[in-house]
C-alpha cells in the first residue's frame, strides 16, 4: 500500500477544498470545462458520491444515527471505493483528475467533530498527494451570506448538530464552520496548499487557476487527447 | 481525542479503567465500563457461531446479562456491507473501512452501552480478523493497527485455531467455498479449491503472528464441540469472575494419550523402589520396600515450600499405593503419614471410584488454580500451585494418568465461587487443618515429617496443611 506522496502516476489531480458557499464547486466546474475545451482526458469526482456507499451515508444521516466516528470512517470508505475503483486507475492511465473535496476536507470536518488530527491523517494515507489542492478562502459571514439566500434551515450534520454546540440549527451552523476554518487555515502549511482568494470575482478566481494547471501540464502535453 | 490529550487511554493506574489500542473516540468515556467483553476469534468455518449458540445461555444460566454480537451487523452498514460484497467489486482498501465502520458502529452504539450496563458482550470476531484480512490484502500493517487503535481491549480473546487441512472438509461439507472467503479478489485466476487453500493458510499465518502479539488464549479447534465448549466455559468463567489474564503460564496440554477404558486393578509387581531426591529428604524415613515416586526433582526456590511439597507428598502416596498395592491406610504408614479415621470409600472403596485423569489434564487445572492467587503475598502461594504443575506437567516420566479421588478436583482446586474475603484468607480455609467440614470431604493433614524432617523450614500457616489423596497410574 504506497503511502500519500508516494505515488508517482502520469496523471494529473487537482482538487478544491473550502467551506460551503466558498464558491469552490464553481471554480471546478469552469475549469472542467476548460480542460475538457483544451482536450484533455478529464475526470471529475465528487465528495461523498460512491454509488457503493452514498446510500448508506444517506441513511445513517436522515436516521441520525452517525457518531463522529461513524461519519469520519463511513466517508473514509466512500473515499477509498472512489480512489480505488475510480480515481487511483485513470490516474495510472494518465487523465486529468478533478476533485471536489478531497482528504482535507475529512480532516477539517472530523477533528471539528473531535476525532484524533493523527488519527484521521493516518487512515486517509492511502490517498494519493494532488498535484496541486486549492483552497479557496472566504469569511465566515460571507460564505453563510452566500448559501443562506434562498434555503431555509440546515440539515442535521452540515450544521453540526450531532456535536450540541447549540440548539440552533443557524447558530451552530456558525460555530461548526468556525471549527472547520480554522483547521483548514492549520493545513495551509502543513500540506502546502495553495490559497486562493475567493472574495475577488469568478473571472479573477478562474484565471488564477488556470495558471497554476496550465504550469502542471506543460509537462504532460502527452495526456492530450482529441477534442 | 475528545481532548486531544495525546496517548489518551492507557495512562490510568487505575485499574478499573478499560484501555484502547492507542485512541479514543470522541466521547468515549472509558470510565465505568463494568461489563466483560469475550472474543472469540478463528478463520472461516471454524465453528465460532455453533460455540457462540452454546454459551450464550449457559453465561445466561450463570446469571449474566449476555449481548452478542459480530461482524457485518451493525445498523448502519451492515446490510450495506453485504450488498456491497454481492457485486464483487470492492477495492481492498474499500472493503477494510466497511469493515471498520461496521465495527465502530457497533462499538460505540452496541458494545460500549452494554459494557456500562454490566453486561458480558460475546462477539464473534473482534478486530483482529478485520486486521488480518488486511493484512492477507497486503495493505500498510501501520496502517491497520493505526485504524482499529480506538478497539477496547477485550477481557479475554479465545483463538480457535485449526489448519487448512481439517479447514476444508468442514467448509465444503457445510456451505461450500465462499468468494470472499477464498480470496477470489485475490487470486482470480485459479479455482475456488486452490483459492481458498491458498487464502486461508496466509489467514492463518496471520493469526499466528496477531495471536503471539495480542496474546489469544489460543484453542485447538480440532477437537470435538463438546470439549471445545466445556474448555471455553472454563476460561470463561474465570474471566467473568473477574480473575484477570494468567500470571503463570498455563501449559499447553499434550496430544492426549487415550485413557484406559476401565481402571484396571493395580496389580504391578512389588518392586523395590527408591526415595528420589526430592527436596530435602534428610529426616524422611524409608521403610521397607523404599519409595520412588515419579517426580526427580522439585526444586522450588524459597522458603515458602510447604505446596508444591505436599502435593509431591500426595503423589508419593498414591505412587506407594499404586506400586505395592497397598491400602491408603498402609501407604500412609508407609510414607510416613499418620492419620486416623479415613473415610471408608478412601480407605476400601472399590477402583471405580477413582476418576482417571491424564496428568497433563490435572496439570492444567492445577496451573489454572495457581492464576487464581494473584494479590500481593499470594502470588508466591500461586507460584507454588503453578510448580506443582510443571512438575505434573513436565517431568512426570512414564506416568499419564493419575487416578483421583471422588470429587478431589473441584473442591480442591477452585476458590470458592462465593468469594468475600481475599483470596488469600479463603486459601488458608480451605487449607488449613480445623476446617471439619474439609475433613468431611476428605482433607487429610499432611504432616511435615513426610517430606521435610521436622517442618522447620515450612512456614508455619502451611503446618499441617491438609492433602486429598491421589493415585498415580504408571
Amino acid at each position: 500500500m504506497r503511502r500519500y506522496g508516494d505515488h508517482r502516476f502520469a496523471g494529473k489531480l487537482f482538487v478544491v477544498e473550502g467551506i460551503d458557499g466558498s464558491g469552490k464547486s464553481t471554480q471546478i466546474s469552469l475549469l472542467n470545462q476548460w480542460l475538457r475545451a483544451e482536450g484533455y482526458g478529464v475526470v471529475f469526482s465528487e465528495w461523498n458520491s460512491s454509488p457503493l456507499v452514498h446510500d448508506i451515508t444517506k441513511r445513517g444521516k436522515k436516521k441520525q444515527i452517525l457518531t463522529p466516528s461513524t461519519f469520519c470512517l463511513i466517508h473514509a470508505t466512500d473515499f477509498a471505493d472512489r480512489m480505488e475503483r475510480n480515481i487511483m486507475p485513470l490516474l495510472k492511465a494518465g487523465a486529468v483528475v478533478l476533485c471536489d473535496r478531497y482528504i482535507y476536507t475529512a480532516f477539517a470536518r472530523d477533528v471539528a467533530r473531535g476525532m484524533d488530527p493523527t488519527w484521521v491523517r493516518e487512515l486517509y494515507s492511502f490517498a494519493p498527494k494532488p498535484t496541486v489542492a486549492f483552497y479557496f478562502r472566504v469569511p465566515l459571514e460571507v460564505a453563510i451570506g452566500r448559501i443562506t439566500r434562498g434555503r431555509n434551515g440546515f440539515k442535521h450534520y452540515e450544521a453540526g448538530l450531532d456535536l450540541g454546540l447549540s440548539g440552533d440549527s443557524n447558530e451552530s451552523f456558525k460555530l461548526f464552520q468556525g471549527r472547520i476554518l480554522d483547521e483548514y487555515e492549520k493545513m495551509i502549511p502543513e500540506f502546502d496548499i495553495t490559497v486562493i482568494d475567493a472574495t475577488l470575482p469568478i473571472e479573477v478566481q478562474q484565471d488564477q487557476m488556470r495558471q497554476m494547471v496550465t504550469a502542471r501540464l506543460t509537462q504532460a502535453r502527452r495526456l492530450r487527447v482529441a477534442p | 481525542m475528545t481532548d486531544r490529550e495525546p496517548g489518551g487511554s492507557s495512562m490510568g493506574a487505575d485499574d478499573a479503567m478499560r484501555e484502547t489500542y492507542g485512541s479514543t473516540l470522541p466521547g468515549m468515556s472509558l470510565e465505568e465500563l463494568p461489563g466483560k467483553i469475550i472474543v472469540i476469534e478463528g478463520t472461516d468455518g471454524v465453528g465460532r457461531s455453533t460455540q457462540i449458540a452454546m454459551l450464550k445461555p449457559w453465561l445466561e444460566q450463570q446469571g449474566h446479562a449476555v449481548v452478542d454480537t459480530g461482524m457485518t451487523r451493525s445498523e448502519l452498514v451492515g446490510r450495506g456491507i453485504k450488498q456491497a460484497k454481492e457485486g464483487h467489486t470492492l477495492g481492498r482498501i474499500t472493503l477494510t473501512l466497511f469493515y471498520a465502520t461496521d465495527f465502530a458502529d457497533r462499538l460505540e452504539r452496541e458494545i460500549i452501552p452494554a459494557l456500562r450496563a454490566g453486561f458480558v458482550v460475546l462477539t464473534d470476531r473482534y478486530i483482529y480478523s478485520l486486521m488480518a484480512r488486511a493484512l492477507v490484502r497486503e495493505l500498510d500493517a501501520a496502517w491497520v493497527r493505526n485504524l482499529y487503535s480506538f478497539a477496547l481491549k477485550p477481557d479475554a480473546v479465545f483463538y480457535l485455531r485449526i489448519g487448512v487441512e481439517d479447514l476444508v472438509p468442514r467448509v465444503v461439507f457445510s456451505t461450500g467455498f465462499d468468494y470472499w472467503e477464498s480470496g477470489m479478489d485475490l487470486h482470480p485466476s485459479e479455482d475456488m479449491y486452490e483459492s481458498f487453500r491458498k487464502y486461508q493458510s496466509q489467514l492463518l499465518a496471520h493469526f499466528d503472528k496477531l495471536a503471539e502479539e495480542y496474546n489469544f488464549e489460543v484453542i485447538d479447534a480440532t477437537k470435538d464441540v463438546r470439549s471445545i465448549f466445556e474448555e471455553l466455559k472454563r476460561k470463561i468463567s474465570r474471566v467473568v469472575r473477574g480473575e484477570a489474564e494468567p500470571l503463570f503460564s498455563i501449559p499447553r496440554p499434550k496430544p492426549e494419550a487415550k485413557p484406559p477404558k476401565r481402571v484396571p486393578a493395580v496389580r504391578s509387581p512389588r518392586r523395590r523402589v527408591a526415595w528420589g531426591s526430592a527436596g530435602s529428604a534428610r529426616g524422611a524415613r524409608p521403610r521397607r520396600g523404599q519409595l520412588t515416586h515419579p517426580f526427580r526433582c522439585l526444586q522450588v526456590p524459597g522458603g515458602f515450600q510447604s505446596l508444591a511439597q505436599i502435593a509431591l507428598a500426595d503423589l508419593s502416596l498414591g505412587f506407594a499405593q499404586a506400586q505395592d498395592q497397598l491400602s491408603y491406610l498402609e501407604a500412609q504408614r508407609k510414607v510416613g503419614f499418620e492419620e486416623t479415621a479415613l473415610p471408608d470409600h478412601v480407605e476400601h472403596g472399590p477402583a471405580q471410584d477413582f476418576e482417571v485423569v491424564p496428568v497433563a489434564e490435572f496439570a492444567l487445572q492445577i496451573a489454572e488454580a495457581a492464576n487464581r492467587f494473584r494479590a500481593p503475598g499470594d502470588v508466591e502461594f500461586g507460584g507454588h500451585l503453578h510448580q506443582v504443575a510443571q512438575t505434573l506437567g513436565g517431568d512426570a516420566q512414564g506416568v499419564e494418568h493419575a487416578r483421583i479421588a471422588p470429587g478431589f478436583r473441584r473442591p480442591a482446586l477452585e476458590v470458592p465461587p462465593k468469594l468475600t474475603e481475599p483470596i488469600r484468607e479463603t486459601a488458608c480455609r480451605a487449607y488449613l487443618p480445623g476446617a471439619s467440614r474439609m475433613r468431611r470431604r476428605g482433607w487429610r493433614p499432611v504432616r511435615d515429617s513426610l517430606l521435610g524432617g521436622r517442618g522447620d523450614h515450612l512456614p508455619g500457616r502451611s503446618r499441617g496443611l491438609l492433602c486429598r489423596p491421589l493415585q498415580l497410574l504408571a
